[in-house]
């Protein structure tokens, strides 16, 4: 029965479907080439598949399919409050890929999407040029990678190479790549620049091992960083969101004991320390979609629409946490995420 | 439990006999035909698509489906007249069309399957050719497209398959039931064992749904007096520790023990209620 268990679910990617818009674009011509024995199927609108009611995102991370569209209307958003900001004023998003390849149990991508298919907007351009017109106002501090992981899809989109190429010679902008992948491949080839940010999340090998499916191992991600770091890329280490388990102290210790024996303290840009926290209609929607995961079923508490740990316990957390990182970080390389309603975003 | 609905009753004919299906004689709107112990239950809701959206929603409605059942429509269909098929082939839909409105549904393909796929465009008559110019190769027939709007009320997208067997082309010939009947039975093998794939696959997903000890709860909310914000931040915490593993029985036996529980007033209640928690997380 575990062998058909295992089995049953159509391969990643078997069927794309391709808005008539870019059908003819070249990175739909691209991707299409990749994935030679997929099945194309022509729609007119990536809403038509993506937004259909009653989906269930969690069978269909099982065997998810690529949306191939552009995107029009808001390239560029605002940063959400209950982001770190990195001491960054013009703090925005961007999101040229929808949804994640990885299966984190805890990812708020599961609330705010209908869908657990993956949705690449080809039209890359259109987001150089906004940003560039951003550019003409003000610095802008673009996060490239929220609602997603684009550096673990970069051998089918190549996308993170796309925004480092558009940066190079950019006065006045910094970008960050966040990610859970260990590609070291991708550092092998890229050039290092200070003006782009790689920010490895990084839990706990009980933490990953509990409830980021399919994520690479906690020794992986450090190996990568550590790569990374020593090839000059610009690494921060991202202990967000911390998630309680039982023995968590010890655990989080442990981790840092790892991440520090390998990679060099300072070859570290900067870290940041964020206990979990979600908008309270996403977890709504997570506790109905995941009713046997223990992280979406913890008995959080709604401070101001966004649940949380009890204060106690996350101010436990994450003064824990912080005291570690302090013997090999100084603390104006710790970010925290704050008290994010008195934030001006 | 697996919802086929067909068109006709020869489409029908081969589940019947195969599965030694007994008509259900409670239902008087539609033909149905079911056999609990296989958990079929196959409808025929006749040809159009307000028959097939009223079929489907008095079934569903009756009997209840659930996250591991499926819907499957079988019947036969047309092809393009330029089409790539050939009569007595077998479809899997991806895309439906409703011509009427030019509304598009999707099936999900979640799961592994050895039939060709091709998109189905529903219309309300008969197809013939040259009535429907389009590109590329389709199957057409006229009750799809309201089966996914009013199925999709009942079952996710990816509990809804659609196979299409070829029966003509539009040119005018006339289909017979016998023809029918027998284009049915010979892709019979290969879709009884698909459709016997999607039940197993209902079981084994079924299997692994979390159940949470109800009884546990509305004693433990009982003899804490909690009022109803209270108990369901109780049942919250009796599910995290449920599936986290934590020993949440071992804390209530105790303070049953120290004579904490059960609480005579709600004041009480709050007070065991927070040393409860304290002691789970």
């Amino acid at each position: 029965m575990k062998s058909f268990a295992n089995d049953y679910y159509s391969p990643f990617f078997s069927h794309i479907y391709v808005e008539e818009a870019v059908k003819g674009h070249r990175r739909t011509k691209r991707i299409l080439e990749r994935f030679s024995n997929a099945t194309v199927i022509e729609i007119a609108h990536y809403k038509d598949v993506f937004c259909r009611k009653g989906q269930d995102a969690i069978r269909q991370g099982n065997s998810q399919k690529l949306v191939l569209a552009a995107k029009r209307g808001t390239l560029i958003y605002p940063g959400a409050a209950v982001c770190h900001d990195f001491g960054n004023k013009h703090f925005y998003y961007t999101s040229c890929m929808m949804n994640c390849i990885y299966g984190c149990e805890y990812c708020y991508l599961k609330g705010m999407y209908p869908s657990g298919n993956i949705v690449l907007f080809v039209n890359l351009e259109d987001y150089f040029e906004e940003t560039e017109r951003m550019l003409s106002n003000h610095p802008v501090y673009l996060c490239v990678s929220y609602d997603t992981d684009l550096l673990a899809l970069e051998p089918v989109a190549g996308y993170v190479a796309e925004w480092v190429r558009f940066a190079q010679g950019k006065q006045d902008f910094h970008m960050e790549v966040r990610t859970k992948c260990a590609d070291r491949t991708f550092f092998g080839r890229a050039d290092p620049t200070s003006f782009v940010v790689y920010a490895f999340t990084l839990s706990p090998q009980a933490v990953i091992g509990a409830y980021e499916h399919g994520t690479p191992s906690l020794a992986q991600r450090i190996a990568c960083a550590k790569e990374a770091a020593q090839k000059g890329f610009a690494v921060r280490l991202c202990f967000d969101p911390m998630i309680y388990i039982p023995g968590w102290k010890e655990e989080y210790a442990a981790m840092v004991d790892q991440v520090f024996g390998q990679i060099p303290a300072e070859s570290v840009k900067d870290a940041s320390i964020g206990s979990f926290r979600v908008p309270q209609d996403y977890l709504k929607k997570m506790r109905r979609q995941e009713p046997g995961s223990a992280v979406a079923q913890f008995p959080y508490q709604n401070i101001g629409g966004v649940y949380q740990y009890p204060k106690a316990l996350s101010g436990k957390m994450e003064g824990f946490l912080a005291e570690r990182l302090n013997k090999w970080l100084p603390g104006r390389k710790v970010f925290f995420w704050g008290d994010f309603s008195q934030r001006d975003v | 439990m697996l919802y086929i609905f067909t068109a006709t009753y020869y489409e029908a004919s081969a589940w019947i006999s195969r599965y030694s299906l007994k008509r259900d004689t409670s239902v008087s709107r539609f033909q149905v035909f079911y056999n609990e112990q296989e958990n079929i239950r196959v409808t025929i809701t006749g040809t159009g698509m307000v028959s097939a959206a009223a079929a489907v929603s008095s079934i569903c409605t009756a009997v209840l489906p659930g996250k591991q059942d499926f819907l499957l429509n079988i019947g036969i269909c047309a092809e393009s007249p330029d089409g790539q098929g050939q009569i007595g082939e077998l479809f899997l839909c991806h895309k439906i069309t409703e011509t009427v409105t030019s509304k598009t549904f999707y099936p999900d393909i979640l799961y592994r399957h050895n039939f060709k796929e091709a998109e189905l465009l529903t219309g309300a008559k008969p197809f013939q050719k040259g009535m429907w110019h389009r590109p590329g190769f389709f199957v057409y027939d006229m009750e799809a497209s309201a089966i996914y709007q009013a199925g999709s009320y009942f079952f996710s997208p990816h509990q809804m398959v659609f196979l299409k067997i070829v029966s003509d082309n539009g040119c005018g010939d006339r289909v017979t039931p016998e023809q029918v009947k027998g284009l049915c039975a010979l892709h019979m093998d290969s879709v009884a064992d698909y459709a016997s794939r999607l039940c197993t696959i209902g079981r084994v997903e079924k299997g692994q749904d979390f159940l949470w000890d109800g009884a546990v709860v509305d004693k433990l909310c009982c003899d804490m007096c909690c009022s109803a914000t209270m108990a369901l931040s109780v049942k919250q915490h009796i599910i995290y520790c449920q599936l986290a593993g934590v020993d949440f029985r071992a804390v209530i036996q105790e303070m049953y023990q120290a004579g904490k529980l059960p609480c005579r007033t709600k004041k009480e209640g709050k007070r065991c209620f927070e040393e409860f928690r304290q002691r789970l997380l």
